[in-house]
């Protein structure tokens, strides 16, 4: 089973310190949206893209399906956005009048486009890299550090182990249906899917019964606590986190006026 | 003396179906203890409510003999002390990573970080859970969430500890691991109650057996003497553990002497009766007194057995050649059990003892013998019923070394040397690297 939580969970890189990965992060996302040219996001995406895939160990295959699937809405938006947009000045580059449409595609709006698709793609990358190299565990230290509604993020923490609990469940119910042919026909698959969910409801509700059980004979009182994994951020860490804060500081700066067309 | 006591328990579910009817029950410290009985004979329900988890409707259950009400702080002291551990791992192990939920029990005692840090770490190392430990509980075996799920509760260090069928689906390695971890708790003062269909672990594991069926306690007391009810116990669902039943059949054909129940197999062992008397066939011309050499034991009886004859004496010729004959048998040099003590460690010590001695069956005691054993290279021949197993090799020549932590250390010496004496066979059984 491949999900992205267990690809983090998995990852070499899980090992770094979460906030570093968390403002590295932020810090991209910021900077793509801040930059006027397309150059900044696009280099921000290859650099994340490299690190994902090289010090992530992350499945090429699936990552690239993933990004194919996710920059493909992308895409399609660019390219509603490129031919649409006919209010915004510029050389034209084409137009064509389709019943009492006018499409037109001017310079401007095209690299309107390019400037939006590759901020989605900067954004994109960097959100991959935190997602598949920092799994949900390590994210609720940020929600407990921040104080973001305790009770929030202890109901999180549960909520995070009996998902994992039901969905084990769910292929169980399944698998059982099917063998005896529950998913044959419309009218059976309905009927079996009905089952299965009022199943899982009652289970769900009967899984609490235990839960308060199990936290209760463990002298539970209100409150769970959440013990920190303790990731050093390294001196090469730091240094590479510098580089790259600067590098893409410096691509900033140096292909601000610059533009496709 | 007795820790824990229940006296005259009645406990109705709310549908009104009494699953326990005027129970009573007295743990004594420091015991083992096997609840038996069928499905559904209540003794989940004795367990909730030892632990407190549920209310009795009328009874009293006392701790160091003090009655317990149900406030707060009463019930917090009571569950402080009797920890279960559910017969579901998955039931029981909620928190997001293996250390998280070990962490929680001692966390909700109010202990400081500190403490709870080296609590946790204690567990882990106890339990060989260390490389797992930030793993989320999804990605773990059973035998391990079995570990996490008895980590959790022995890390809040109650004075009992109740397991729900600890060994229900676990592979057999993973059964022994987890029996040899409470036997070891055992060893460090704990008292240990397992609930069981498996009468064979009950009968040759523990101290005391309390016979469950319909709520009520119908019988309890030593497995010997619990078990030798077949009536009571064949109405309960159960069955005759096999040695005992092997035992009773060898003793209905005279093979084995009364007097005392084997509870495991070096004991069953030892109350066969020797056999002194043989029909073999002889050559021509022997008579009646003569000395000869049988070499029979080498052929209809296995060459790897315990004994050589020696100049068997002529009591008896019949017609057709054969003979009865008094075989004076002498027990083969018995093998020796050397007691490795891991805490005393020596890389190059080990190996030489092992050359030395010529070592050729090992056994080891613990998680830590055993990840002692694989950084040595050391094949691990037995891991559970260590002793028993060692002696049974030794018997039969075998060179055994034994490799334990400082605890058990004594334990298992006086084993060897109660068997030997005992038996009368002379064990040579000696301790390799204590300090004392």
């Amino acid at each position: 089973m491949h999900n992205l939580d267990d690809i983090a969970l998995l990852s070499p890189l899980r090992k770094k310190n979460t906030h570093l990965k968390m403002l590295i992060v932020l810090f991209c996302i910021i900077a793509g949206v801040l930059s006027p040219s397309p150059v900044t996001p696009l280099f921000i995406g290859v650099v994340m893209i490299f690190i994902t895939l090289f010090f992530g160990k992350v499945p090429k295959k699936f990552y690239l399906k993933l990004l194919f699937a996710t920059m493909g809405f992308a895409f399609i938006s660019a390219v509603m956005i490129a031919l649409f947009s006919g209010g915004i000045l510029g050389d034209v580059i084409f137009s064509y009048k389709l019943f009492f449409i006018n499409i037109v595609l001017t310079t401007n709006s095209l690299n309107h486009s390019i400037l939006i698709f590759s901020r989605a793609f900067g954004g994109l990358c960097s959100i991959f890299f935190l997602s598949m190299t920092t799994p949900m565990l390590e994210m609720f230290s940020i929600m407990k550090r921040v104080k973001f509604l305790n009770t929030f993020s202890e109901l999180v923490m549960l909520i995070y182990r009996y998902i994992f609990v039901f969905l084990e469940l769910l292929i169980n119910i399944r698998a059982a249906q099917t063998m005896r042919f529950g998913y044959d026909n419309t009218k059976s698959a309905l009927n079996s899917l009905s089952m299965l969910v009022s199943s899982l409801f009652i289970k769900t509700m009967d899984q609490g019964d235990k839960l308060f059980l199990a936290m209760n004979s463990r002298c539970y009182e209100g409150k769970m606590k959440y013990f920190e994994p303790c990731y050093k951020i390294t001196f090469t860490d730091t240094i590479a986190a510098l580089v790259f804060v600067v590098s893409v500081i410096a691509v900033f700066y140096f292909t601000m006026n610059f533009r496709f067309f | 003396m007795s820790i824990l006591s229940a006296k005259n328990l009645v406990y109705e579910y709310p549908d009104g179906t009494k699953a326990i009817k005027d129970l009573s029950i007295e743990i004594e410290r420091g015991k083992k203890i096997s609840v038996v009985g069928k499905n559904g004979s209540g003794k989940s329900t004795l367990f909730s409510l030892l632990n407190g988890t549920l209310k009795p409707k009328s009874g009293e259950i006392k701790l160091y003999g003090e009655k317990i009400g149900y406030s707060q702080s009463e019930i917090r002291n009571l569950r402080k002390n009797v920890g279960i551990v559910f017969q579901n791992s998955d039931d029981q192990i909620f928190a997001p990573t293996v250390y998280q939920d070990i962490a929680f029990g001692p966390a909700n005692l109010g202990y400081s970080d500190k403490q709870i840090e080296e609590i946790v770490q204690k567990m882990l190392d106890y339990f060989g859970l260390n490389s797992i430990k930030d793993k989320p509980p999804h990605h773990l075996s059973g035998g391990q969430k079995r570990k996490v799920a008895i980590a959790g509760i022995l890390a809040m260090d109650p004075e009992i500890i109740i397991l729900d069928e600890p060994l229900s689906n676990l592979d057999p390695v993973g059964a022994d691991e987890i029996m040899d971890i409470l036997n070891e708790l055992n060893h460090t003062g704990k008292t240990i109650i397992i609930s069981t269909h498996d009468v064979d672990l009950a009968y040759s594991w523990s101290d005391t057996v309390y016979l469950l069926s319909d709520g009520k306690i119908s019988i309890s007391g030593n497995p010997e003497s619990v078990f030798s009810q077949e009536e009571l116990i064949r109405k309960s669902s159960l069955k005759t553990p096999v040695l005992l039943e092997v035992y009773k059949e060898l003793e209905k054909r005279w093979l084995s002497s009364c007097g005392f129940l084997p509870k495991n197999i070096p004991e069953l062992v030892q109350t066969l009766r020797e056999i002194y008397l043989f029909r073999v066939k002889v050559p021509k011309g022997t008579k009646v007194g003569d000395c000869i050499n049988v070499g029979f034991l080498y052929k209809e009886y296995d060459p790897s057995g315990v004994y050589e004859s020696v100049n068997s004496k002529v009591l008896l010729i019949s017609d057709d050649n054969s003979a009865i004959v008094e075989v004076k048998k002498k027990i083969m040099n018995p093998g020796s059990i050397y007691i490795y003590d891991i805490d005393n460690h020596d890389s190059e010590q080990l190996h030489l003892i092992f050359d030395k001695y010529d070592i050729n069956y090992v056994a080891a005691v613990g998680k830590r013998s055993h990840g002692l054993a694989d950084s040595e290279n050391i094949k691990v021949d037995a891991n559970y019923g260590v002793i028993d197993k060692s002696i049974l090799k030794s018997l039969t020549g075998g060179r055994c070394i034994i490799l334990t932590g400082k605890g058990m250390i004594e334990h298992t010496y006086k084993r060897i040397k109660e068997y030997s004496t005992e038996s009368g066979i002379k064990i040579n059984c000696k301790i390799l690297n204590t300090e004392n």
